[in-house]
């Protein structure tokens, strides 16, 4: 990978955790938030991480490159686009479900019953996107068992 | 009159240096088209449990009329070929030169694709991605690289595009129904 393609990468990923981590704030999905407390903070300090990457993406060194030099051709800026948005958004999943696993336990399924834990991304206001998962496995597992 | 507008805009480049830098970055290959993707990202996971369906339909659209829109330049491009401004007029460069058709623009395509997919749903947010996809736009015109027709024929595509993958979902309603449904299952949607 060319350094410009990595600096491209770095720029996405950053930006894509900003953006992540705001609307997570916004929306109130406690368990993806890495300051889950400071839901407010969380979103100025997203805003600050955008303008960060891109300031420096555009301010490190000339970036107008064509693709026929060192530049990213559309599709390999289109895939490595994908990676590192997914790369972040996995990273918060996995972060997240590390430093609130505690409080995660407290997310109101009641895993004795024959129901399905609750499906979609709003649960995630009450547990961890790990515990969500592990919990619905073994629903999964139950049922096939 | 396209050229003059090119021509116009263009005796502008050099006057102002910090302008300059302003649209040197405006105007790249790589900060409206990942800003506005990563809006299209937010969306997928903004508003509560009612509204974020709808704002999950508008990620796909965006994605969509992107793909439709790019295939339609693409389509287009084989068929015809249109001189960069800079090629044949003695301009002012501020821009790499880039040696694919002028007509129809890709970077107003992807813009104003991405544009009408969000105003579709939030219409001060769609508005302020339309002046986003503008802007773009714009200095690419004002570094020499397009012609205003260009610009007009990139957007209208883009546009198109969006619309044909609203079209889509319509006929195929049961498909981001299942993907979306797959997604929720596993806490990505």
């Amino acid at each position: 990978m060319s350094s410009f393609a990595f600096d491209y990468v770095i720029f996405v990923f950053g930006s894509a955790l900003g953006v992540l981590q705001f609307t997570f704030a916004r929306a109130g999905l406690n368990g993806l938030l890495f300051l889950r407390p400071w839901p407010r903070l969380t979103q100025v300090l997203a805003l600050v991480v955008v303008a960060g990457t891109s300031v420096w993406f555009f301010a490190s060194e000339p970036r107008n490159i064509p693709d026929t030099g060192a530049g990213l051709e559309a599709n390999s800026q289109a895939w490595m686009f994908a990676v590192a948005t997914a790369t972040a958004g996995a990273a918060i999943f996995l972060i997240t479900s590390v430093i609130h696993h505690r409080w995660g336990r407290d997310h109101g399924w009641n895993s004795e019953t024959d129901a399905w834990p609750p499906a979609g991304v709003d649960w995630l206001r009450r547990t961890t996107f790990a515990r969500a998962l592990g919990l619905r496995f073994k629903a999964m597992a139950r049922r096939v068992g | 009159m396209d050229l003059r507008i090119v021509e116009w805009l263009n005796s502008g480049v050099g006057r102002f240096a910090p302008w300059d830098a302003f649209m040197e970055a405006v105007m790249s290959d790589y900060l409206v088209p990942a800003l506005s993707s990563l809006v299209l990202v937010g969306l997928w996971f903004s508003g509560g449990q009612a509204e974020r369906y709808k704002n999950q339909l508008t990620t796909i659209y965006g994605v969509g009329g992107l793909g439709f829109a790019n295939l339609g330049v693409a389509l287009i491009n084989i068929s015809f070929f249109r001189d960069r401004p800079f090629v044949s007029h003695d301009l002012n460069g501020l821009f790499y030169e880039p040696t694919d058709s002028s007509f129809p623009a890709n970077a107003a395509g992807v813009g104003f694709a991405i544009a009408t997919a969000v105003f579709m749903r939030h219409r001060r947010m769609g508005l302020a991605m339309y002046g986003l996809a503008f802007l773009w736009a714009f200095g690419r015109v004002y570094a020499g690289v397009h012609y205003p027709t260009d610009i007009l024929g990139g957007a209208a595509l883009g546009a198109a595009g969006t619309f044909l993958a609203y079209a889509c979902v319509c006929i195929l309603p049961f498909v981001p129904r299942l993907v979306l449904r797959a997604a929720r299952t596993v806490y990505i949607a």
